[in-house]
């Protein structure tokens, strides 16, 4: 009876060690994260205080307390990219980001847990007409025992907000490009097309590009993306996002036969204004041409051929 | 005799190119345009003995409130607001071992993106410090960030590093499902740097692409030390970030 008694308790004492060693070990997690909405554009006249919704999931392994970081941002390049400005955004103290109500400066999520949390701008009478670009940064703070060599990973995930305050100015834009190659053999045509807003407040231009033939007939009429073109900055606009890199507008015609012309319809905003551009272009299927010009030739010498054994025979 | 009807063949499949209707572009005549870009209606199923065609509804964006002094629109033209922004990565950490000099070590981590409800991303990337030894009451050493085999490389331009006499801490990356890594790291064996916060290095896009859908991309650690290098537990925090474009 005394033994099992002591085989009970070495059992347990057993199980209690192993437990505990089992907890000082380091296991490595996956980190995941994902953000709804990824693009928040606000337009506020002051005073007012607007509220909308950024929903936030944890989709890694453990639970993660995930901090969240206001970053003013700028344009960078001309394909919608940003980069990180250092100086603090002006208008910090006047936004919130609100858990239930409740203002937070990190949250906590569990494996899979999703979170909706509320982005709180409130603009003063006295707030600078300017428009504000800033990012809501949720980074990870994990953290492990420096007991190796290591490097620990964090994982952020970013929102961005266009925050546009004061009543709409009319745009001011340059047409800093639009243009294609001036002789191509076959298609698609890329068509360039570069915007420098020089105004003090975003725009989001709406354009076409309405191609002709030769003969005046449309052949092709290209819609360009609604993309955010920043105060100050210059964006290329695609008509669609397939070569990331290089935004180019394209018309995927594969034949092209002759001289084109190229109209730009632009309007920098519902109320205009409008710019209108037009290029010209030439295409001609070399290739073609000279498969024709050996096919052609062909036929003459086996023409030849035959007419010379054919006068033979009558000989 | 055969020569002019080569010429009429050749004519009329250049004029049969020509009229090929190209379903890509949008139709249109003199009296009407058709444009099915942000076509975004609903009909109900339509079915018959052979088939059902069931409609595929979608919440393309933005979705737009209002109010006296604001007006809201979240998400991107044309782009479903219903499709989250996500990044992850496999392992919160990377466990080097025991680290042996002049004897590198690569380790791995895989890091995946979901991004079809943006028109494009990058995710950037930067260090707290350099691998530093935090031994308490010792001063503390580090193992410095590297700069290849030529000493040219950076934060933003990388270099091959393939001696096992030069010494620090790299990473590159590698494509692995439809990802871009950053045009440095083309060529294998080319390493570069982490940003170093504590340097005030900016911290540095590793990938920028297009949105889509599960896209995966690994990023390989390097450490290499001499045997000059001091005993200690070397450690330090990366740090990845996933940034839509706007």
């Amino acid at each position: 009876m005394a033994n099992k008694l002591k085989a009970g308790i070495l059992y347990l004492f057993l199980c209690l060690i192993s437990s505990l060693c089992v907890a000082h070990i380091v296991n490595a997690a996956s980190l995941g994260l994902s953000v709804n909405p990824p693009i928040t554009v606000i337009n506020v006249i002051p005073p007012t205080s607007t509220t909308s919704q950024i929903s936030i999931q944890n989709n890694g392994d453990t639970q993660t307390v995930f901090q969240i970081q206001i970053k003013p941002f700028k344009a960078k390049g001309e394909n919608g990219e940003l980069e990180y400005s250092r100086e603090a955004l002006p208008i910090i103290k006047d936004i919130q980001i609100l858990d239930a109500g409740t203002p937070v400066e990190s949250v906590t999520l569990d494996p899979k847990q999703e979170k909706k949390l509320s982005l709180n701008i409130n603009i003063p009478q006295n707030i600078t007409i300017s428009d504000y670009y800033f990012s809501i940064i949720f980074i990870s703070t994990n953290s492990h025992s420096e007991e190796s060599n290591s490097t620990i990973n964090q994982l952020g995930i970013a929102t961005n907000v266009l925050l546009s305050v004061g009543q709409k100015e009319d745009p001011e834009a340059i047409l800093q490009d639009f243009s294609t190659k001036v002789f191509l053999e076959e298609g698609p045509v890329p068509f360039t097309v570069r915007v420098n807003n020089i105004g003090n407040q975003m725009i989001t231009p709406k354009g076409e590009i309405l191609i002709k033939n030769m003969f005046g007939q449309s052949v092709g009429r290209l819609s360009l993306s609604d993309v955010n073109i920043l105060a100050n900055s210059i964006r290329a606009i695609p008509s669609d996002f397939s070569d990331f890199s290089h935004p180019v507008a394209v018309w995927k015609e594969g034949f092209l036969l002759g001289l084109y012309s190229a109209t730009l319809s632009l309007s920098l905003s519902n109320d205009g204004p409008t710019f209108t551009r037009t290029i010209h272009f030439f295409a001609f299927p070399l290739q073609i041409l000279i498969i024709i010009v050996i096919i052609a030739i062909i036929a003459i010498i086996l023409k030849n051929r035959f007419d010379l054994y054919a006068n033979k025979d009558r000989t | 005799m055969k020569l002019p009807f080569l010429f009429t063949l050749a004519i009329l499949y250049l004029l049969l190119r020509v009229m090929t209707v190209n379903a890509q572009q949008p139709m249109s005549n003199g009296d009407y345009i058709i444009r099915t870009n942000s076509l975004n209606t609903v009909s109900e199923s339509v079915s018959d003995l052979g088939y059902k065609a069931n409609p595929t509804p979608t919440n393309l964006g933005p979705i737009i409130s209002e109010g006296v002094n604001y007006k809201i629109m979240t998400g991107f033209e044309n782009l479903k607001t219903t499709l989250s922004f996500s990044v992850s990565i496999s392992s919160d950490i990377i466990d080097f071992g025991i680290l042996s000099p002049t004897n590198p070590i690569i380790r791995t981590v895989d890091l995946s993106t979901n991004t079809q409800g943006t028109y494009g991303y990058s995710v950037i990337v930067f260090e707290d410090q350099p691998l530093t030894a935090s031994s308490s009451g010792i001063k503390k050493t580090f193992i410095p960030d590297t700069t290849c085999d030529k000493g040219t490389c950076g934060v933003e331009t990388s270099a091959v590093w393939t001696n096992a006499l030069t010494y620090g801490f790299g990473y590159r990356c590698d494509d692995l499902i439809s990802i871009s890594c950053d045009n440095s790291f083309t060529q294998p064996n080319f390493y570069r740097h982490f940003p170093d916060i504590i340097n005030n290095d900016d911290p540095q896009s590793i990938i920028s692409a297009e949105g889509a859908d599960n896209q995966q991309a690994r990023i390989s650690y390097k450490v290499n030390t001499s045997g000059n290098q001091s005993k200690g537990n070397y450690g330090n925090t990366v740090t990845y970030i996933g940034i839509p474009n706007f």
